[in-house]
């Protein structure tokens, strides 16, 4: 009994939430009136129907809880008890306003941003992997690159941003300079530690077939270096995004670090919490590429046994 | 001019340290994993080589590929030195060496690309036709880590045959398949081999499994302390059906006197024993 009474407990504490929400909404609504409360009305409301379609999914009504509780906690918290400091600390519906507001700037940033990023990452993954083949293959040139691979793989790319910025044409050459040499390093280390790797059996296998040098590396250690790759790109995505944010921030005109940075420029906050959150929104979209692009790649890795 | 189609004389072969060297001489302590190896294996003719685990088994079938190359010594295929691996030589490897990122039969496609260019339809065919051979219909969409040890062993198996290279080298192509399909692929093999409509396959063959070696073989080498220790001619007619041998009498003979090597590993008449007596 006890325990059916705290699972219905638990399954409308959002719905509570969103009444309440709701209500204090409709509140702001008589003071301010309906035009700037709409969007946020409009996207609770919108929260909420999807909570509800979606409710057989277990994990959509708990993420549900975390969005509302924060809501709700920032939407007190900033329209009834920090009402001096309001322009420090804009609440959740002057942020969701902005979003309504500047929707086509957003998605811009969202779009170019995210080119930037695919594209660091296309690069990086095409000359990482390429030179991480020839290089594992050649025990001379491994032995002479790897110590210096792994140095300069621990040097920060935002260091050289200035430089790169000085040398190359635009500030978008130079971000996508950063962001590609920043991910290259670990790339092309995993490559070549792998492949110089290569299962004996496998490998000799191969030598009984008489595989020309190419069907070798593209037939056989080209597969076997992807699930190291993934590996490799998953544990660098944050770091990706660092690169990406810090080097929109260092001059670029576009991007949601250009975004953030603009509207810190001019103080003007509300524009940056929009910004945090869009740099949120642009991370899950990058997340979900990753894994749908994982989860094809790598079919025929036994997830129970490796750690994919 | 012989009709041996791979003859070794003389081979030694160490492997190499952990620093990638061959140390020789410096420390005359340390023996090669073969020592003065020499024996020859006749055009179609079935081999196997059995011996206890560590002996060089896989080491010899490795040089016969052409994977390793002998410190001495000299290696010859139709009276050629061998130098290097070749499609003349197909190898079963003892952990199957697939390739997990393709499917079964893209496996088995893959070995036969490699020899023979054949339309795509075909192919595919062909691949079919031998993971069919091996009781594999139907499981060649699958991933090897979606098969069993077994089944995997088959793949690597069929992907073995469907290459039709003359010479066969298997490394204990059998050991992790189970009982009754190691019966079947037994059978196969005997039947595949029997054929004399093409021209006949040679085989060495490696194994820990002494009546296996009887059933398929024409001669047995016993490997001992780096080098062959016995060697043994079947003495048993073709064809050869396993319900008829353990009828006759040589059989039971040279399965006796084989048993007795095996067990004499130590140089203790371990023969005499009474539980190896009830044994066989
Ligand atoms: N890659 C290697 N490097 C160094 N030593 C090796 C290597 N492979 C095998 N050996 C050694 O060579 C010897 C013979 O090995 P081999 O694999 O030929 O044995 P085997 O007869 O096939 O045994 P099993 O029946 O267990 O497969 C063993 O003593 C082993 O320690
Ligand atoms: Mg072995």
């Amino acid at each position: 009994m006890k325990i059916k009474i705290s699972s219905i407990l638990y399954r409308t504490i959002p719905h509570i939430l969103f009444v309440s929400l709701l209500v204090l909404s409709l509140l702001q609504v008589h003071t301010k009136g309906l035009k700037p409360m709409l969007p946020f009305i409009v996207l609770v409301a919108g929260l909420e129907v999807l909570s509800i379609l979606l409710y057989k999914k277990w994990e959509i009504p708990a993420i549900m809880d975390i969005i509302f509780t924060f809501i709700t906690a920032w939407f007190v918290y900033a329209n009834y008890l920090n009402t001096r400091v309001a322009f420090l600390f804009p609440a959740p519906n002057v942020v969701v306003e902005i979003f309504w507001g500047d929707v086509l700037l957003i998605i811009k940033s969202i779009v170019s941003s995210f080119k930037l990023l695919v594209l660091g990452f296309f690069i990086a993954i095409v000359l990482g992997v390429g030179f991480g083949l020839i290089c594992g293959n050649v025990k001379r040139l491994r032995n002479m690159l790897l110590p210096v691979a792994e140095i300069l793989s621990a040097i920060p790319a935002l260091v050289y941003a200035p430089y790169a910025i000085a040398v190359l044409p635009s500030f978008w050459a130079a971000g996508l300079f950063v962001i590609s040499s920043g991910l290259f390093w670990p790339i092309f280390i995993n490559t070549m530690k792998t492949v110089s790797n290569l299962d004996k059996e496998l490998y000799d296998y191969t030598r009984t077939l008489k595989l020309s040098k190419w069907d070798l590396l593209y037939r056989v250690m080209l597969p076997y270096c992807t699930p190291g790759l993934f590996n490799t790109l998953t544990m660098q995505i944050s770091s990706a995004f660092m690169l990406l944010i810090g080097a929109e921030m260092m001059g670029m005109t576009s991007g949601v670090g250009w975004y953030v940075k603009y509207y810190v420029d001019f103080s003007v906050y509300k524009k940056v919490l929009a910004g945090f959150i869009t740099i949120g929104i642009l991370v899950s979209i990058v997340n979900a590429c990753m894994t749908l692009v994982k989860r094809r790649a790598l079919v025929w890795v036994d997830t129970k046994r490796q750690n994919i | 001019m012989s009709s041996d189609k791979i003859r070794l004389e003389n081979v030694s072969f160490r492997y190499p340290d952990e620093a990638g060297k061959k140390n020789d001489k410096k420390d005359a302590a340390v023996r090669g994993q073969i020592e003065n190896l020499s024996f020859t294996v006749k055009e179609g003719e079935f081999v196997s080589i059995i011996g206890g685990s560590g002996c060089g088994k896989s080491t010899t079938l490795s040089l016969i590929a052409g994977l390793n190359k002998p410190d001495s010594g000299k290696l010859y295929i139709d009276d050629k030195e061998i130098d290097g691996p070749g499609k003349d030589r197909g190898v079963v490897f003892q952990h199957y060496a697939l390739f997990p990122w393709m499917r079964a039969r893209r496996n088995v496609e893959f070995g036969i690309r490699q020899v023979r260019k054949l339309e795509r339809k075909e192919l595919r065919a062909t691949a079919e036709r031998y993971l069919d051979i091996v009781g594999l219909k139907g499981e060649g969409n699958k991933y090897p880590y979606q098969l069993s040890g077994g089944m995997q062993q088959r793949v690597s198996i069929a992907r073995l045959l469907a290459m039709q290279t003359d010479i066969l080298l298997m490394d204990e192509p059998f050991g992790a398949v189970d009982a009754k399909n190691r019966v079947i692929l037994q059978d196969l093999l005997l039947r595949l081999l029997e054929k004399d409509t093409e021209k006949k396959k040679t085989v060495v063959f490696v194994t820990h499994d002494i009546d296996e070696a009887i059933l398929l073989s024409d001669r047995i080498l016993f490997m001992k302390g780096r080098k062959i220790y016995r060697e043994l001619t079947v003495p048993l007619p073709h064809p050869r059906d396993r319900e008829l041998i353990v009828t006759s009498k040589h059989y039971h003979e040279f399965r006796k006197e084989l048993f007795a090597l095996f067990y004499d590993l130590d140089g203790e008449d371990r023969y005499e024993n009474k539980n190896i007596e009830y044994f066989i």
